[in-house]
């Protein structure tokens, strides 16, 4: 647990920002991403704003498609998600999870139309997020 | 028929009349509007707005300014209470054009219509969904 979480500090301090503020950094970054679990691409086509497929590291089960309706990073800014997303959306899957166990198998078990809320650490050239936190809520329950 | 009788008709009629009335007033949470806040760039035309944000929608005016149309590129969009996952479908129209009326303030409308295109901007208001319209709170320029 530890290292994990040097881990996470690591890349947040490599991730300071010292550029321009809407433009990507396409390395290790901190995002939420917000969605509704879908059973296929059209479905999340609707019920988002845009439809990504998420596998999981080592997992050979197909991957999952999310309509997304938020996906920002760190500082909450929409833009460079947007941005971020655009250039992983032509890899199948667009994500890849990775993280605790318990947190994945609630990505895994979600129903379709389940609100799901994920942060993480997002390396941008191998499409991995290290998912540090997962909600899964349906619409109606308490 | 005695004045009591009388009395208790009429009070009986104006009972009915009330609850016929207010029957008729029920209202929802949602007739008072949808509150959203959005994210986004300003752009020419419906092609632009859909290739700067995940979805293209339009702004149509009233008063001096029923012609304008503004299309804007949506990057983000939540509800009151920051939930993004209803938000989409309070203001993404694709097939109608304008997407939402803005029925004012009219300095908020003035402002969003002067706007130059590129312009990254964040507005707030109110939408009530039957009518497509939105009174804007807030028109804010992000840059």
């Amino acid at each position: 647990m530890p290292v994990r979480v040097g881990l996470l500090l690591l890349a947040l301090v490599a991730s300071w920002p010292c550029g321009a503020a809407a433009q990507p950094r396409l390395g290790v970054n901190l995002y939420t991403l917000e969605g509704i679990v879908a059973p296929d691409r059209t479905v999340a086509r609707q019920t988002g704003w845009f439809a990504i497929s998420v596998g999981i590291v080592g997992d050979r089960a197909p991957a999952r498609w999310v309509g997304v309706t938020s996906f920002v990073d760190w500082r909450q800014d929409p833009f460079v998600g947007r941005e971020v997303i655009r250039l992983l959306m032509p890899a199948d899957p667009t994500l890849l999870l990775t993280g605790p166990p318990d947190l994945l198998a609630r990505f895994q078990t979600a129903p379709p139309g389940a609100r799901l809320a994920a942060r993480g650490m997002l390396d941008f050239r191998s499409r991995v997020f290290m998912v540090s936190a997962v909600t899964v809520t349906t619409p109606g329950s308490p | 028929m005695s004045t009591t009788r009388r009395t208790a008709c009429i009070a009986a009629a104006l009972a009915a009349l009330l609850a016929v009335a207010s029957r008729g007033m029920a209202w929802s949470p949602a007739d008072l509007g949808t509150v959203i806040s959005m994210q986004g760039t300003l752009v020419r035309d419906k092609r632009a707005a859909d290739a700067v944000g995940w979805g293209g929608i339009s702004f149509g005016f009233t008063g001096d300014n029923v012609r304008t149309l503004r299309w804007f590129g949506v990057v983000h969009a939540s509800l009151f209470g920051g939930n993004t996952f209803d938000a989409k479908s309070a203001v993404f129209r694709a097939h109608d054009v304008p997407a939402l009326t803005v029925v004012g303030p009219p300095e908020l409308a003035r402002k969003l219509v002067a706007l130059p295109d590129g312009a990254k901007v964040q507005i707030e208001g109110v939408i009530d969904r039957r009518s497509r319209t939105m009174l804007l709170d807030v028109v804010q320029p992000l840059e």
